[in-house]
C-alpha cells in the first residue's frame, strides 16, 4: 500500500474550493428550481466578489481603525470579537446587496420584460466580469492592498486548534474559518425551505409548471423575483469567499472566478437540483479540482486530463438522467422558459 | 351600480402585457438606437465620475480605437469578421430552436486540431498539403464535437444547452492537456507556429475577411434558399407541423448542428492558423457566448448579424482605446460597458414585442407612444392599432 | 322554469353573455342551481357549457349578467375568488404538477398556514377519501397515477378547500366503465353530505342515470331545466340538437362512386397506454363526402391522423385503391431497371394513348420525360399505408391531403408566409438543393385570388392573417395538388358564415372531381346537409355509418352519445 496521506491534503485543499462551488450551485439551485436558468451565475459570482471586497474596505477603513483586531494573538478581547461580528456584518450585507441586486436585474429583464434567459445570463456574466474588475480596480489601490490581506485573515480566522493535537483529520473538520460552516449549514436549510416548505413547494411548483402554479393562486412573478435574488445573493458568497479567503484578499482578475462559476452550472446538474447532494458534490468537485496539485508524482498532462473529470461526468450525469427519465432527477420542467400568462 | 359591476372586471393590476406584431422595422429600429444611446450615456457618465475621462473625447476615441490607424482598421474588419462567421454558424442551430453554448469549445477543438497538424506536419510536409489536411480535419473536429450533444438530444431530449456548455470546458481540458503533453517544460506556451499559416492576401485580415463574407453569403443561401434551411426552420417554428409533412425531425436535428460546428471548427483553424498562430485555452476569447448575443439581437438574420457583430466589435476595441488613452489601470472597461448595453438591447426588445397597457383608473391606456416620445417627438403621429380589441377576452384567461 | 319553493338556491346566473371576439359563447343565460343536487348540463360541442363554468370558477369573467352564489351577488374575477366562494372546478384537463406527490399537489397554493401544513394535511385528506369513499396513495407521485386517480385527486383538492359547489368538466370522458360506478358512488355520497354538484356532459345515459335535473345549453344558448325523473333520453336529444334547420349547400348525387380508402381495424393507443381509436372499419369512397360525427374527443382526430401517417404503431390497415384513370408517372420508389421494365410491358402510354419505351434511353432523359408529366399509365395499384409516414405516402404517388384541427400549430407555419407555407408540402420538388419559390409564389397569388384571402401580400406571416384567411390558405394548399382523398378536421370551426361557405363549397368541388372527402365536423346540420354518408364514433368506436340523405339529428345524436348500440346499426351503410 502507497502513502495515501495526499488524500487529505487534497481535502483540505477541497474544502475551500468545496465551499465556492457550493454557495454558487445553492444560489443557481434555488434559481433554476424556480424556472431560471442563470447563465449569469458566474458574473453573479464575480459581482458578489466586488460587493464583499467592498464591505470588507468599509469595514477596514472605519470599524477595524477603532477596533482593530490582532489576529496572531490567541486571546480574543471582547473589543476584536464586536470588530469580527461587525466584519462579518458588512460582508453578508454588501455581498447581498451586490449580489441580490444583479438577481433583481436578471429577474427583471426575464419575468418582466420576458427577455431569453440565455442570452440574459450570458450578459450578465460579461457584465458581472467587467463590473468585478472595475470595481476591483478602482478600490485595489496599492495602499488599500494590504488591508484586504489583513481583512480576508480575519474572515479565515478560525478558533485556535492546536494542529498538533487534532491532527490533519481534525483540522479539516475544525480549522475553518466561519464561513464554511455557514455554507454547509445554508445548504441543509435550503434543501429543507425547498421541500419541506410552503414556499419551497411554491417555487417547485413554478419550476415545474407556472400555468398550473398561476391557477392553484401562486404569484409567479413573485416568487421568480424573490428566488432569482435570494438565489443569486447566495451565490454571490461564493465570489466573495473565493478572493477573501480562497486567494486570501487578493485579485487578478475574474477569470478564475468565472471558469469555477462555470463549473457551478456543471455542479447543479451533477447534483440533480438537490442541495444536500450539493455538499456531497461540491466536496467532490473540490477534490477533483486540487487532485492534479496533491497527488504525488503526477504528470503535467494527467493532471490536465483529471481536470476535465468534473465536466466529463456531468455529462455522463445529463445523458443518463436524461436516457433513463425518471421524473425526478430531470430538471424542472419549465427550466429556461418564461411564463406569460396570456400565452396558452 | 349593479349593471356597471361587471364591467369592473380584474383590472386592479397596475400594467397589463399583450403580444404585439405590429411595430414597423424603422421604429424598432428607432427603439434600439435610442436604447444603446443611452447605455453609452451612462457607461460613459459612470467612466466620468470614477476616472473623470471626458465623455465628448472618449466617443472620438471609441472611433479612433477601431479606425485610427490601417492596423487597427484591419484588425477591426477581421475581429469583426470572425465574430459574425460564429454567428453565422450558431444561427441554424438557433433557428432551428437548438440552443447551441458550445461554440466556443467547437471553436478550440477545430484550433486544437489545426494546431497539431501545424505542428506535427509543418515544415515536414509542404504548407499547402499541411493546410488541405488542416481544414477539413478542423472542419470535422468542430461538426464531431458539436453532435455528440445533438445525436443526444434527437435520441433522448438531452438539455442541449447544458450538454454544449459542458462539451466547452471539455475541449479546453483537452487543450491544457496537450499543451502539457507536447511542452512539458518551461512556461507551457506553445511558440508561434510559422509553418502552415493560412495564406494571407494583401495583409494579415483581408482573406480572412474575405472568407466570412463568402460564409455570409453562403448561410443567406442555406437559411433562404435552400431545402435544408427550410427544412430546419420548419423544425424550429413547429415539431408538429415537420411531423405532418413527413420531415425526418431526428436527422434535421443533427445535421444542423453539424453544419454549426463544421463552421465554428473552420474559424478555429483560422484563428490558430492565420490570426493567433498557436492554440491557447482562451482560443476564441469566448466568441461562441458573444455571438450567441450577436444573432439573438439580429433575430436570427445573418445579414444583421453582420451589423451587430462589428457593433460588439466596435464597442469593444473603442472602449480598449478609451481605457488606455485615460490611462485607466483597469482594463475591465470594455467588458463593463459592453455588458451595460446589452442589458439595454435585451431590455427593449420588449418594447418592441410587448405593448403595455397602464392602468389608470380602471381604464386602460397605451403608454409606448408616452415613453417613445421621452425620447422622440418624431413618433406622435405614429399610429397603432386600436388595441381595445382582444383584450377583454385575454386578460381574464 | 320550474322553481321549486323548498329548495335553497345554491348558484344563480342572471343573464350572463360572454362574447370572444364575434363569437357569443353565451347569450343571456338565467337559470338556478338548488343546493344538494346533482346537475347536468348538456350540451353540445361549441354550446358554451365550459364556458359558462368558467365564469364560475373564475376563470373568464362574463360581459354582462350577475351570478348569485348563495343568494348574494358576487364578482368573480379571479380562481382564487371563486376557492374564497367554496367553488370548486375539475378541469377537463388537469392541472397538476407531474412531479409532485398527491399530497403536495393538494396543498399547493393554500394561503392558510394550518391547512397547508402537511402533516395536518395527511391527516384530514385521508378523513375525507374515507368520508366520500377515495382510493388514493397520497405519498405517490403524480406522473406515477392513472388518470382516474388523477381526476380523483382534482377532486380531493378541491374538496380539501371546502368547495361546497363543485363542477365536474367531462368527467367520466377518460373513464372506463367500472371507475364511472366509482365516481358515481362518490357524487352520490357528496350530494347526501350537501354539496352542489354540476357536472358537464353530454352522454345522455349517464345525465339520466346520476342527475337530479338537466339544464341545456343549445349554440351559446339556454334551453330549459328538466327534472330527470320526468324526461327521457329522446327528448333530451331533441333539446339538445334543436330541430333541423336547413343550410343552403348544394349537395349533388355522387358520380363515379369507387371505393378509394379503405380502413380495416384500426386500433391505436395515446401515450398513456389508453386506446383511442378501438378496431375502426371503413371504405371512403371517390366522389362521396364521408363525414364523421362525434362528441369531440371520441378519436376522429387521431384516426385521422393514423390515417395520414402521423401516429405511427398503429394497428391494422390502410389500404388506397389507386384510381385507374390515367396519371402521370411518377417514381419515387423505383429503380430505372424497374422503370424500364414496366414500360416494356406496356405500363405507360403518351397523352394520345402510345405506348411508351424506354428502351436505349438514359436514365436522365427519362426521368425528363417523366416529370415533364407527358408519361401516363393506367395500372390499378394498392397500397398498403399502414405505419408510412406523410413523406412516403407522398413518395408512393399516393395523393392524400389533410387538413388537420391544429391549423397553426401543424398545418401552417405561422411564423412563415403565405409562399413558404404554400411549400410545405412540395419544397422537395426538384433537383439539388436549392428551394424553388416559383411554384409555390404562382399558388400562393392564385389562393389567394381564388378564395379571396385577406391579406396584405403573399410574404405575409400566416400568423397575422384571420382564423377564416388561414384556412382557406391551408384548405387551398392541400386541394392544390389534386388530392385523391381530402381529410378535414373541423373545418369551419371558428369561422364565419361567408368563410364556412366557402369551405364547403370547396369541399363539394373535390368531391365532384373524384375525390374521396373525409369531413370532420361538430355542427349536425352541417354534416346533414353537406355529406353523403355519416360515419358516428363514440369513445374510439364507430356507433354506426348512417345515409345522411336519410337520418335525422336525432338519430345521429343517439349514436353519438351510445356505445352499446353498435352492433345494430354497423351495416347500416
Amino acid at each position: 500500500m502507497g502513502d495515501f496521506s495526499w488524500v487529505l491534503v487534497g481535502l483540505i485543499d477541497a474544502i475551500s474550493l468545496a465551499v465556492i462551488f457550493l454557495f454558487g450551485c445553492i444560489g443557481e439551485t434555488i434559481n433554476e428550481k424556480a424556472g431560471n436558468l442563470n447563465l449569469g451565475i458566474p458574473g453573479v459570482m464575480c459581482i458578489g466578489a466586488a460587493g464583499g471586497a467592498v464591505g470588507a474596505l468599509v469595514y477596514m477603513k472605519t470599524i477595524y481603525k477603532v477596533l482593530p483586531i490582532d489576529i496572531d494573538a490567541i486571546s480574543f478581547s471582547f473589543g476584536s470579537l464586536v470588530s469580527y461580528i461587525l466584519l462579518m456584518l458588512f460582508v453578508i450585507i454588501f455581498v447581498t446587496i451586490f449580489a441580490g441586486l444583479s438577481g433583481l436585474l436578471f429577474s427583471f429583464l426575464t419575468t418582466s420584460l420576458k427577455a431569453n434567459q440565455n442570452v440574459t445570463g450570458l450578459a450578465l456574466t460579461t457584465f458581472g466580469a467587467g463590473f468585478a474588475d472595475f470595481i476591483m480596480g478602482l478600490i485595489r489601490t496599492t495602499e488599500n492592498k494590504p488591508l484586504f490581506t489583513i481583512a480576508s485573515k480575519i474572515i479565515r480566522f478560525h478558533l485556535p486548534f492546536n494542529e498538533a493535537a487534532l491532527g490533519q483529520a481534525g483540522m479539516l473538520l475544525l480549522g475553518n474559518g466561519l464561513f464554511v460552516y455557514l455554507c454547509f449549514a445554508l445548504a441543509i436549510v435550503v434543501f429543507l425551505v425547498l421541500n419541506k416548505t410552503r414556499i419551497g413547494l411554491s417555487v417547485r411548483a413554478i419550476g415545474e409548471n407556472p400555468a398550473t402554479a398561476d391557477a392553484a393562486g401562486i404569484n409567479t412573478d413573485k416568487y421568480k423575483y424573490f428566488a432569482t435574488m435570494i438565489g443569486c445573493a447566495i451565490a454571490g458568497f461564493g465570489g466573495f469567499f473565493y478572493t477573501m479567503s480562497h486567494v486570501g484578499g487578493t485579485w487578478e482578475n475574474s477569470a478564475t472566478l468565472q471558469g469555477l462559476g462555470w463549473m457551478v452550472l456543471a455542479l447543479v446538474i451533477f447534483t440533480v437540483w438537490n442541495p444536500l447532494l450539493a455538499i456531497v458534490g461540491s466536496v467532490i468537485f473540490g477534490f477533483l479540482m486540487s487532485l492534479p496539485y496533491v497527488i504525488p508524482g503526477i504528470g503535467f498532462v494527467e493532471m490536465e486530463l483529471i481536470k476535465i473529470l468534473p465536466y466529463a461526468v456531468t455529462i455522463i450525469v445529463l445523458i443518463f438522467t436524461s436516457i433513463l427519465g425518471k421524473k425526478n432527477v430531470l430538471p424542472p420542467g419549465s427550466l429556461g422558459v418564461n411564463y406569460f400568462r396570456e400565452e396558452r | 351600480m349593479p349593471e356597471k359591476m361587471t364591467a369592473k372586471k380584474e383590472k386592479n393590476k397596475l400594467f397589463h402585457v399583450e403580444k404585439r406584431f405590429d411595430m414597423p422595422l424603422w421604429q424598432s429600429l428607432l427603439i434600439r438606437f435610442g436604447f444603446i444611446v443611452v447605455a453609452l450615456f451612462i457607461a460613459l457618465l459612470i467612466l466620468t465620475i470614477s476616472y473623470g475621462v471626458n465623455p465628448f473625447a472618449a466617443v472620438g476615441q471609441m472611433f479612433i480605437g477601431s479606425f485610427g490607424t490601417p492596423k487597427r482598421f484591419w484588425d477591426f474588419f477581421r475581429d469583426g469578421a470572425l465574430l459574425l462567421g460564429v454567428g453565422l454558424a450558431l444561427i441554424p442551430s438557433f433557428k432551428m430552436k437548438f440552443w447551441n453554448l458550445g461554440g466556443n469549445g467547437q471553436i478550440i477543438v477545430g484550433a486544437l486540431v489545426s494546431a497539431i497538424l501545424m505542428i506535427d506536419l509543418g515544415g515536414k510536409l509542404p504548407d499547402a498539403v499541411v493546410l488541405l489536411i488542416m481544414i477539413p480535419s478542423s472542419i470535422l473536429a468542430g461538426a464531431v464535437w458539436a453532435a455528440i450533444p445533438a445525436i443526444f438530444k434527437a435520441l433522448f431530449n438531452t438539455n442541449e444547452s447544458l450538454f454544449t456548455l459542458m462539451m466547452n470546458y471539455v475541449s479546453v481540458g483537452l487543450v491544457n492537456a496537450f499543451i502539457m503533453f507536447k511542452y512539458p517544460i518551461g512556461s507551457h506556451i506553445i511558440p508561434r507556429l510559422n509553418n502552415a499559416n493560412f495564406p494571407t492576401l494583401f495583409n494579415d485580415s483581408l482573406l480572412i475577411i474575405l472568407i466570412v463574407l463568402v460564409l455570409l453569403a453562403f448561410m443567406v443561401y442555406y437559411l433562404k434558399f435552400s431545402k435544408h434551411g427550410y427544412e430546419l426552420s420548419v423544425v424550429g417554428e413547429s415539431m408538429n407541423t415537420a411531423r405532418y409533412v413527413g420531415i425526418n425531425v431526428k436527422k434535421v436535428i443533427i445535421r444542423t448542428i453539424v453544419v454549426s460546428g463544421a463552421i465554428c471548427g473552420f474559424i478555429g483553424c483560422l484563428l490558430a492558423s492565420g490570426v493567433d498562430f498557436t492554440v491557447m485555452p482562451t482560443t476564441g476569447n469566448n466568441m461562441g457566448f458573444t455571438a450567441i448575443i450577436a444573432v439573438w439581437l439580429a433575430k436570427f438574420n445573418p445579414i444583421i448579424t453582420a451589423a451587430t457583430s462589428f457593433f460588439i466589435v466596435f464597442i469593444t476595441r473603442g472602449m480598449t482605446k478609451v481605457q488606455s488613452d485615460n490611462n485607466i489601470m483597469n482594463d475591465a472597461t470594455p467588458n463593463l460597458v459592453i455588458g451595460l448595453i446589452y442589458f439595454f438591447i435585451i431590455g427593449c426588445e420588449f418594447f418592441i414585442e410587448y405593448k403595455l397597457l397602464i392602468n389608470k383608473g380602471g381604464k386602460e391606456m397605451k403608454i409606448t407612444e408616452f415613453i417613445k416620445s421621452l425620447f422622440t417627438s418624431k413618433v406622435d403621429k405614429v399610429k397603432l392599432p386600436p388595441a381595445t380589441e382582444g383584450v377583454e377576452e385575454e386578460e381574464v384567461k | 322554469m320550474k322553481k321549486t319553493v323548498e329548495k335553497e338556491i345554491s348558484v344563480r346566473f342572471e343573464n350572463i353573455t360572454k362574447t370572444f371576439g364575434s363569437v357569443i359563447a353565451n347569450e343571456d343565460i338565467t337559470f338556478d342551481v338548488y343546493k344538494g343536487e346533482i346537475l347536468s348540463l348538456l350540451g353540445e360541442n361549441g354550446s358554451g357549457k365550459t364556458t359558462l363554468m368558467n365564469m364560475l370558477s373564475g376563470i373568464y369573467f362574463p360581459d354582462e349578467g350577475q351570478i348569485y352564489v348563495n343568494g348574494e351577488k358576487v364578482t368573480i374575477a379571479s380562481p382564487m375568488d371563486a376557492f374564497r366562494l367554496k367553488i370548486g372546478m375539475v378541469h377537463q384537463h388537469f392541472k397538476l404538477i407531474d412531479v409532485f406527490s398527491c399530497l403536495e399537489n393538494i396543498v399547493l397554493g393554500i394561503k392558510d398556514k394550518e391547512k397547508a401544513d402537511m402533516r395536518k394535511a395527511a391527516v384530514a385528506v385521508n378523513e375525507i377519501c374515507n368520508k366520500y369513499g377515495f382510493e388514493l396513495n397520497l405519498a405517490k407521485k403524480v406522473y406515477e397515477l392513472s388518470v382516474s386517480e388523477k381526476q380523483t385527486l382534482e377532486i380531493i383538492k378541491v374538496l380539501y378547500r371546502d368547495a361546497e359547489i363543485l363542477i365536474l368538466d367531462e368527467p367520466t370522458a377518460v373513464l372506463t366503465p367500472l371507475e364511472i360506478r366509482n365516481l358515481f358512488t362518490v357524487l352520490k355520497n357528496m350530494r347526501k353530505d350537501g354539496k352542489t354538484i354540476i357536472i358537464i356532459t353530454h352522454k345522455l345515459n349517464e345525465v339520466m342515470e346520476i342527475s337530479d335535473r338537466v339544464a341545456i345549453l343549445r349554440k351559446g344558448q339556454y334551453i330549459d331545466t328538466v327534472k330527470t325523473s320526468e324526461t327521457n333520453e329522446n327528448k333530451l336529444t331533441e333539446m339538445m340538437v334543436g330541430k333541423k334547420t336547413t343550410l343552403n349547400i348544394d349537395r349533388t348525387e355522387p358520380v363515379n362512386v369507387q371505393d378509394r380508402l379503405l380502413v380495416e381495424h384500426l386500433n391505436l393507443r395515446n401515450m398513456d397506454g389508453t386506446k383511442v381509436v378501438n378496431d375502426v372499419s371503413f371504405i371512403a369512397r371517390s366522389g362521396e363526402i364521408l363525414g364523421i360525427a362525434g362528441i369531440a374527443g371520441s378519436g376522429q382526430r387521431e384516426l385521422l391522423e393514423a390515417i395520414a401517417g402521423l401516429k405511427p404503431g398503429y394497428r391494422g390497415n390502410v389500404i388506397f385503391n389507386r384510381p385507374k384513370k390515367n396519371l402521370p408517372v411518377s417514381f419515387f420508389h423505383k429503380t430505372y431497371a424497374q422503370v424500364v421494365n414496366m414500360a416494356k410491358n406496356g405500363a405507360f402510354h403518351y397523352e394520345d394513348g402510345t405506348p411508351v419505351s424506354f428502351d436505349g434511353m438514359s436514365p436522365k432523359k427519362i426521368k425528363d420525360l417523366v416529370n415533364s408529366e407527358k408519361v401516363l399509365f393506367n395500372e390499378d395499384e394498392v397500397y398498403n399505408l399502414r405505419n408510412l409516414n406523410p413523406r412516403k405516402i407522398r413518395e408512393l404517388g399516393v395523393r392524400l391531403s389533410f387538413v388537420p384541427e391544429d391549423r397553426l400549430g401543424m398545418g401552417l407555419v405561422g411564423n412563415m408566409d403565405l409562399v413558404d407555407n404554400m411549400m410545405l408540402r412540395s419544397y422537395r420538388k426538384g433537383k439539388g438543393s436549392k428551394l424553388n419559390r416559383k411554384k409555390p409564389e404562382a399558388l400562393a397569388d392564385e389562393i389567394v385570388k381564388e378564395l379571396d384571402v385577406v391579406t396584405p401580400n403573399i410574404h405575409t406571416p400566416v400568423r397575422k392573417l384571420s382564423g377564416g384567411n388561414v384556412q382557406k390558405v391551408l384548405v387551398g394548399r392541400e386541394i392544390a395538388s389534386s388530392p385523391k382523398v381530402l381529410m378535414a378536421a373541423y373545418p369551419v370551426r371558428g369561422l364565419d358564415i361567408n368563410s364556412s361557405y366557402l369551405i364547403y363549397n370547396l369541399l363539394n368541388k373535390e368531391k365532384e372531381e373524384g375525390s374521396a372527402v373525409i369531413f370532420v365536423g361538430e355542427d349536425l346540420d352541417v354534416l346533414l346537409a353537406l355529406c353523403d354518408r355519416i360515419l358516428v364514433m363514440c369513445q374510439g368506436q364507430v356507433t354506426g355509418i348512417v345515409d345522411a340523405r336519410t337520418t335525422t339529428k336525432e338519430e345521429v345524436g343517439l349514436l353519438m352519445t351510445s356505445t352499446e348500440k353498435e352492433e345494430e346499426v354497423k351495416e347500416n351503410a
